[in-house]
């Protein structure tokens, strides 16, 4: 499949601080890809070059295969954009908005905008200040589902959700236009909210991606192992791709990615009692990565 | 460009419109609760006009992008698949508008207030006050984007300079590049660097838009002076390269005339030119030079006489450099006779020359000097042979504080002038008042330089000049009282004899006028309410008549006769409209011609030169120039 968007080798610094480093990845129509990190790890700069909102520092940007630079925007007519804050305009009144934004898509699709927003079921003529924070975000969605965009680009727009929305509205929007082709780049740093929806991860630590893989790849290949020695433990495992190390007298718990056959074959042959290996949630995935160091050995 | 970003833009900033008619309503409603008490009428019409504009203009700047800044809805708009240049001309777009409809609901609603209307006309501070409130958004539009503190220090660091200067320049009146610069803030190029400073404000925030990196506010700030300085260079050269080309024609638009029997120069920014009253039509004899043209020009003897100047030097110590040129009437033989030097052995070094007469012969000129600026003191007068060679100064009067030539002041062997003399104030025995004399007036000698007083006290405003056969001198003599009429006599001053005679004596008379043949003088008595011709030889009143109908407070004080005697005209408003009063040569008939509508002036009187039959009519504030025919009462429109 060809790439919607590809980025190579970009850069941003704000001043001497490095936020993003050398960043390339590529995304493919009708997938969704997470962008995990913690906060401050570049995930809405990362947004905001796409957005051509701030200017990279470094780096080529291909969209469909056409150059964006940061004058660029014709391209944007193609991707939807929820930002981090959802502050659209507060003055204007909720129709307003939705008609604002439309004159600036060709291909605005009036009757799924219509569809959707009567399924919200709030007031057309509410004034954005005075809808709540999961209302406007809502409506944010709405606004870049009727762009009918290529890419939709999330920017951590789900903390102070509620529960219903988040799982309902966010996880079947986001189902319904990956199914429709369209690529969705879901930066954020609540680890859950990607576990039901994501094909495809990114962990951005440090300014680099230090995780780029399938998430089915990143179940397979990501455990947690106890093992249980008849005396000391030793300081450390003879494997690479130990994430995490936690050592009590006589145990230890390891994060191991990746994992496979010949990892555990290789921990068996070390006189232990007991070996139990379990798989990981998203989140112990996740922790596993970006630790508390700050930062970690690129893995690709 | 977008129009959705316009019509947002108009929606957010409604409140601004609807505010701004608000207190255009309460102005109103001010002036008419004050009616009649002019120092609220006053305050209230400038007000409107000085305040209200530029303060709407600032704020309709400044609050441009404050609210997407504030909000955070910047990114989200840069998100949309708009070009940031496309963004920022969009909502300039959009308020220049809206700040346009402002300007015109403030003057053309307010003047319809009685009252105001007036107070509007007299103030004329649209130009300035629509230049401020455009200059003001102009300015605070290009830093909106800043944040408040940001804002602050680079408007300030900006704004308070160009004040500074403006005071400073106001202080230093007394330097000749002040007087220079001054005189340049009436001229189109004025305007036009105005508008290149305007210019690079909005060139460097547009740059700085386009390109700055929003989510660092330390990078907005120096993305905008970073495009300052690079705009602020371009403008520089810009302006200068403008400046240079039109250097000539850089001062304020000037119009002078220096009538002939059937010729007048006319001499302008434009270059110079001649009018021939016979056709009707004006020639061009010089183009206009890089040089600043001074007041001097003359007509005399088939030739014609004009000073060039320019300024040399560095702006703390400019220097002057006058030349005199003369060229024959049909434009030929332009040649320079006499150029100021600064050498010390010369004898004109230092002078700076203000007027220049040439004699009806040709052959001799008259300058006025003055020694350089600071240094008041005599005028000095200097004569010259037309061909550059004699030049010497005539000694002047000790006394003197400034010396002026009458109009028609060559006396018929053109060897000699007659000068009017000012003095300077005296203090006041006992008190420390200064007392003010009489001016005096000299008949000099061109070749001895002997100054004759002349023997009656002639006050200057009561001299009237020579006679058209330059044999006698006009003036109004003595004023007595009797039956309660103020009688003021109409006297010859022979100048071959320096004997005096009384023409007639009337009352109230005001100002006279000869007609050109010298046999007739033309009155202006009682307040200007009455006008009347006189015989010369019958020494009688022939004709005498009240003016028509129409009031008028703003008449000029002049009136002209046609080359052939037959007719006599001025100019005059009636609080609506100007208009001319044509009299036949008898009295007999007054008609009123008003002034067309392309011949309107601005704010001046017309002034009125008769040249020929026809008669010469200038707006000084446009310079703008026509012809008027008496006879025919046709209009011709001649610059």
């Amino acid at each position: 499949m060809s790439d919607l968007l590809k980025v190579t080798g970009l850069a941003k610094d704000f001043g001497r601080k490095k936020v993003l480093r050398d960043l390339s990845f590529t995304l493919e129509p009708g997938r969704v890809y997470g962008f995990l990190g913690r906060n401050g790890e570049g995930k809405t700069t990362l947004a905001r070059i796409l957005m051509g909102v701030i200017p990279a520092t470094r780096g080529a940007l291909l969209f469909k295969g056409e150059p964006i630079t940061y004058g660029s925007s014709i391209y944007k007519r193609g991707i939807g954009y929820i930002p981090e804050d959802s502050f659209f305009y507060g003055g204007m009144r909720v129709a307003e908005f939705l008609a604002f934004n439309s004159r600036f898509y060709p291909r605005w699709d009036a009757a799924r905008v219509r569809s959707t927003f009567e399924s919200l079921g709030f007031d057309r003529r509410a004034r954005i200040q005075t809808l709540s924070r999961g209302q406007k975000l809502q409506l944010g969605f709405v606004a870049a589902v009727g762009a009918a965009p290529d890419l939709l680009v999330l920017d951590d727009p789900t903390s102070g959700l509620d529960v219903p929305t988040r799982r309902d509205f966010l996880r079947g929007i986001i189902r319904d236009l990956a199914e429709r082709g369209t690529a969705v780049l879901f930066a954020t740093h609540m680890v859950h909210e990607l576990e039901r929806v994501v094909d495809h991860l990114y962990i951005l630590h440090g300014g680099r991606l230090i995780l780029d893989r399938g998430f089915e790849d990143i179940k397979t290949l990501s455990r947690r192992v106890r093992l249980r020695f008849d005396g000391e433990a030793p300081d450390k495992l003879p494997l690479e791709g130990v994430l995490s190390l936690r050592r009590e007298p006589g145990l230890l718990e390891a994060i191991v990615f990746p994992w496979d056959e010949a990892a555990e074959s290789k921990l068996r042959s070390l006189s232990l009692t007991d070996i139990e290996v379990e798989p990981l949630s998203l989140e112990d995935i996740f922790e596993g990565f970006v630790g508390s160091s700050p930062a970690q050995p690129e893995v690709k | 460009m977008n129009k959705n970003l316009i019509f947002k833009e108009w929606k957010e900033k409604l409140w601004v419109l609807i505010f701004s008619i608000i207190l255009l309503a309460l102005f109103a409603a001010a002036a008419l609760a004050f009616a009649g008490r002019r120092e609220f009428i006053d305050s209230i019409a400038l007000g409107a006009q000085m305040f209200f504009l530029p303060l709407a203009g600032l704020l309709l700047g400044a609050s441009a992008f404050s609210s997407e800044f504030k909000d955070g809805s910047w990114a989200y708009l840069f998100s949309r698949p708009i070009r940031k240049s496309a963004i920022w001309i969009s909502k300039f777009v959009a308020l220049t508008a809206l700040l346009t409809g402002i300007t015109l609901l403030t003057f053309l609603i307010l003047p319809l207030v009685p009252g105001l209307k007036e107070r509007f006309a007299e103030f004329s501070l649209w130009g300035p006050s629509v230049l401020i409130a455009f200059g003001l958004f102009i300015i605070s539009y290009s830093l909106s984007f800043l944040t408040d503190k940001q804002f602050l220090v680079v408007f300030f660091t900006l704004f308070i300079p160009a004040v500074l200067y403006f005071i400073l320049l106001g202080l230093s009146q007394n330097l000749p590049i002040a007087v220079r610069v001054v005189e340049l803030t009436n001229s189109f190029l004025a305007l036009f660097l105005i508008l290149v400073v305007y210019c690079i404000f909005a060139a460097a925030s547009l740059y700085a838009f386009c390109r700055v990196d929003f989510s660092r506010p330390k990078s907005v700030a120096s993305g905008y002076l970073k495009g300052f300085a690079l705009f602020l260079l371009a403008g520089a050269v810009l302006g200068t390269a403008v400046y240079k080309i039109n250097e000539g024609r850089a001062w304020s638009k000037y119009i002078y005339i220096t009538p002939d029997q059937t010729d007048a120069v006319i001499h302008s920014y434009r270059g110079i030119f001649i009018y021939d009253s016979a056709q009707d039509r004006i020639i061009k004899l010089k183009g206009r030079t890089r040089n600043y043209m001074g007041y001097g020009t003359a007509l005399g003897g088939g030739k014609i006489t004009w000073m060039e100047e320019s300024l040399t030097g560095t702006q703390r110590a400019p220097k002057l450099v006058q030349s005199i040129w003369i060229m024959d009437k049909d434009g030929r033989n332009k040649r320079n006779i006499l150029a100021l030097s600064d050498k010390p052995n010369s004898p004109i070094q230092g002078l700076e020359f203000s007027r220049i007469s040439l004699s009806p012969d040709g052959r001799t000129l008259v300058l006025f000097a003055y020694p350089p600026f600071g240094r008041q003191k005599s005028a000095l007068i200097w004569t010259m042979n037309s061909d550059g060679s004699g030049l010497r100064a005539l000694p002047s009067p000790n006394d003197s504080e400034a010396s002026y030539m009458l109009d028609r002041g060559w006396t018929p062997d053109h060897r000699h002038i007659l000068i009017w003399v000012s003095k300077r104030p005296v203090a006041k025995s006992g008190s420390n008042k200064t007392e003010y004399r009489n001016p005096n007036t000299y008949l000099v000698s061109i070749d001895t330089g002997e100054w004759r007083r002349l023997p009656e006290d002639l006050m200057g405003i009561h001299l009237f000049g020579l006679s058209p056969n330059e044999d006698s001198l006009g003036y109004l003599g003595k004023v007595s009282a009797e039956a309660g009429a103020v009688l003021v006599q109409l006297r010859l001053l022979d100048l071959k004899t320096m004997a005096t005679s009384e023409i007639i004596s009337a009352p109230g008379i005001q100002r006279a006028f000869w007609n050109l043949q010298g046999d007739k003088i033309a009155f202006l008595a009682e307040g200007n309410r009455r006008i009347g011709i006189v015989s010369v030889s019958e020494k009688k009143i022939l004709a005498e008549r009240p003016f028509g109908p129409t009031t008028s407070d703003q008449m000029s004080w002049r009136v002209v006769w046609t080359g052939d005697g037959r007719h006599l005209v001025m100019s005059d408003f009636d609080n609506s409209s100007y208009f001319l009063r044509i009299f036949d040569s008898a009295l007999r008939d007054e008609k009123q011609i008003p002034l067309s509508e392309d011949v309107v002036p601005v704010s001046n009187v017309p002034h009125l030169i008769p040249v020929g039959n026809k008669i010469l009519v200038i707006e000084v504030q446009t310079s703008r120039l026509w012809s008027f025919d008496p006879a025919t009462e046709k209009w011709k429109k001649l610059f």
